[in-house]
């Protein structure tokens, strides 16, 4: 008599539907960008599609024996992998290719006190103020919009990629990259999400404290996110969905409640009431 | 009686300014405007600068100013070396003479989809105040009739 299979298809396809449903849940209430350009569509919805299609794999591989875990393991990273790769090539195409010699001597400076080698600037056309970093095999890429230059005076700026730098030194990008794949492997755990969204918001808090000792003192980057959230506060812009999976943006626009809750990034007055302990 | 019209004309005074002229440009916009019209182009910093002489002001309320006007297509911008490093360079879509005759032509609109009558009636008495004007406007009347007509006659 020939053994039942412990997962028949009616069972896959129960688990596939709830786990759509529960996922674009999530994404519904905290979607990657909030953007009201028609033009950004294509990039949220890729950006949707490459967080629930791995973590669909990585489901039906949990769900199946251990051989086939390990194939759906490598084809759900494959595709994390893949749009991490798209976004970085679209931000190098984008990027503007007049140098400004200020700025990459600044993030020098920087780079070098926090013994960071390989890191090269790059400067993006938007109006959203924000700042992030990615890397390139051993190569690093500080990313940084042209607003974000307009408004901060050099000191302030300084501290920005204090900030990012501090990102690169504490290996924040393996460590969002480690959660994003334990949070596709338990979607359907709230509690797991909370918990990784926790600890991505605490490296956010890490990555201003390391930029404060770098920089011995916290006031200009405290200057930097006070400037960043009075811009924002009336921005009616463009918000920019190309930031890579593994990145942490600088600047983020403001959220309560659940949002807040569900967010990746704490908000810049949380970051702020975070830095003025340092100061007491 | 003439309380209550001087109610109702101070009531379509506020509401013409709400709905047409300021949902158009605010006071800071309209300033940042002229400073673009006169200077050609100019960077945030050279404006903000330039607007400080006068009164005390935020660079972000400056950028999310010229944000804004980007956004409602009234400038052009692209990225260049500005007194403060690099910068967006802004220029303005269309001249002072042609954006005024863009914001006369709609709030006007506006106002005869909103208010048809009161607006026309208004409109032929303010003129009237003025023979020289009310003559212009019979002119360009009689002109546009005629360029109407023409096409039929043929």
């Amino acid at each position: 008599m020939k053994d039942r299979p412990r997962w028949d298809r009616k069972t896959v396809f129960y688990i596939i539907a709830l786990a759509v449903i529960l996922v674009t849940f999530t994404a519904l209430i905290n979607p990657p960008v909030r953007t009201g350009h028609p033009r950004d569509v294509f990039e949220i919805a890729s950006q949707a599609y490459s967080r629930i299609v791995p973590a669909f794999l990585f489901t039906m591989g949990f769900l199946s024996s251990p051989p086939n875990f390990v194939f759906y393991s490598i084809a759900a990273l494959g595709i994390l992998q893949y749009n991490n790769r798209r976004i970085r090539r679209k931000i190098e195409r984008s990027c503007i290719p007049i140098p400004d010699p200020r700025c990459q001597r600044l993030l020098d400076d920087v780079a070098e006190e926090a013994g960071v080698r390989n890191v090269e600037l790059l400067l993006l056309d938007s109006s959203f103020p924000n700042a992030f970093t990615f890397s390139k095999g051993p190569k690093y890429y500080v990313a940084v919009t042209i607003s974000m230059l307009e408004i901060l005076e050099t000191d302030e700026l300084r501290s920005v990629f204090a900030h990012e730098i501090a990102h690169i030194r504490n290996k924040d990008r393996r460590i969002k990259i480690l959660g994003l794949i334990v949070g596709a492997q338990y979607f359907y755990q709230p509690f797991v999400l909370l918990m990784v969204k926790a600890i991505f918001r605490r490296r956010e808090y890490l990555a201003d404290e390391t930029a404060a000792t770098l920089e011995q003192t916290p006031l200009p980057l405290m200057s930097a996110l006070l400037k960043t959230a009075d811009y924002l506060r009336g921005f009616s812009g463009v918000v920019d969905a190309s930031i890579p999976v593994a990145s942490f943006a600088f600047a983020q626009l403001p959220r309560t409640g659940l949002r807040r809750m569900l967010s990746s990034s704490p908000t810049i007055e949380d970051r702020i009431s975070n830095l003025m302990t340092l100061l007491a | 009686m003439e309380d209550t019209d001087m109610r109702d004309k101070n009531w379509m005074r506020h509401t013409i300014r709400k709905t047409a002229a300021l949902s158009i440009l605010g006071p800071l916009e309209a300033r940042i405007m002229e400073i673009l019209w006169r200077r050609r182009e100019a960077s945030t910093g050279e404006v903000y600068d330039e607007l400080r002489k006068d009164r005390s002001i935020a660079l972000t309320t400056v950028s999310g100013t010229f944000n804004r006007l980007y956004e409602k297509g009234l400038l052009h911008r692209e990225v260049g070396k500005g007194k403060r490093g690099l910068s967006y360079v802004y220029r303005p879509m269309m001249d002072e003479s042609k954006f005024k005759q863009f914001i006369a032509e709609r709030i006007t609109r506006q106002l005869l989809k909103e208010y048809e009558g009161p607006t026309v009636s208004t409109l032929v008495s303010t003129l009237a105040e003025d023979p020289d004007k009310l003559e212009e406007l019979r002119r360009r009347i009689e002109e546009l009739s005629k360029k109407r007509h023409k096409p039929h006659e043929g």
